[in-house]
């Protein structure tokens, strides 16, 4: 899911550096306010959490490998301001380090995986979650149903990203000057393993975490304590 | 050290990564050049002229320059940019909320 530099057009991986600037700035002010109450060591170890779990790369059909991304736990744990913070961070040390995704592309990749997926799970959370407490079983299914919304939209919006680059940029015979193919192609190639495997694997983390999380530290989710209010 | 069971459970997961280097393939759309002129018969030339390669990382692909051959090396190479990852990510983290905070850490 994290598009390299190359399959972007300049145009594109510019307009996304600036969709995505007002969002960065807009979460520096949400950790500034996360600083006063004590959550810099949770930023911290959430931003590491967030790079670690995308190395655990699993087999999708068709070949391919795929990853969940933490970004909806992220959310639920230290709000969707958090998140896109420590995505981002993630994502530019994996791509400045590990080639990983994209310098150019980081703003894309920051909307898709920081801002869209996180947003969008927390959003399904929440609506899920009702009343239901930490601990109990509503809690974790909506946790769950989160990351799994969360990552399938984020897949859909690369594919959409991806497959509108031949349209967008081609020679005047058509050939395609960056990502080459095509909606008709990317969407099910990127929708339909993560529907099926990657979306699986990030309702699991999801779930799992928040159910051993509220279970044992209920704490953490007690009003102003971590999520923003 | 707040929250240090956390970071217990972090360092574990850096020790597992090797298992995140099993899966056969790499992920659809993240090829590199000669993955796309396999998949597409040639290169589109914008993406010949910006993408990534004059700039390579020795830490391409979470590999470490040496530790290659057997999966337990290939591993252990793993294990070491996971934690230099991890390490960096976080201390970026704290570096933000330091520049956002004016200097002020709890």
């Amino acid at each position: 899911m994290h598009i390299p530099d190359g399959y972007l057009s300049p145009q594109t991986a510019g307009a996304f550096y600036v969709l995505t600037a007002p969002l960065w700035a807009l979460s520096l002010r949400s950790v500034r306010r996360s600083l006063r109450r004590g959550r810099v060591a949770l930023l911290s170890l959430l931003s590491a959490f967030s790079f670690l779990v995308m190395m655990f790369n699993i087999p999708l059909p068709g070949g391919t490998t795929g990853h969940a991304a933490g970004g909806v736990l992220i959310a639920i744990l230290a709000g969707p301001w958090a998140a896109l913070m420590a995505v981002t961070l993630a994502l530019a040390v994996q791509a400045l380090f590990f080639g990983d995704g994209g310098i150019l592309a980081l703003g894309a990749n920051a909307f898709n995986i920081g801002f869209v997926m996180p947003l969008a799970g927390y959003f399904v959370f929440r609506l899920l979650k009702g009343a239901a407490g930490p601990g109990d079983r509503r809690f974790a299914i909506a946790a769950a149903a989160g990351g799994y919304v969360g990552i399938n939209i984020a897949a859909l919006l690369v594919a959409v990203e991806l497959g509108l680059q031949p349209v967008l940029h081609h020679l005047p015979d058509g050939t395609p000057l960056y990502a080459p193919f095509a909606l008709g192609v990317t969407i099910p190639a990127m929708v339909l393993p993560h529907l099926v495997i990657a979306g699986a694997a990030e309702a699991i983390l999801t779930g799992g975490v928040a159910a051993f999380l509220g279970r044992y530290h209920p704490e953490l989710f007690e009003k102003g304590s971590f999520t923003p209010r | 050290m707040k929250y240090h069971k956390a970071w217990i459970v972090l360092l574990m997961l850096a020790i597992l990564t090797p298992l995140g280097i099993i899966a056969a393939g790499g992920a659809w759309g993240e090829w590199d050049l000669d993955g796309v002129r396999e998949r597409v018969g040639f290169v589109p030339e914008g993406m010949r002229s910006s993408a990534s390669g004059a700039t390579e990382s020795p830490l391409e692909e979470y590999t470490v320059p040496g530790l290659d051959g057997s999966f337990f090396r290939k591993g252990l190479g793993t294990i070491m940019t996971a934690m230099l990852g991890a390490g960096v990510t976080a201390l970026l983290a704290f570096a933000v909320a330091r520049i956002a905070g004016h200097g002020r850490i709890s």
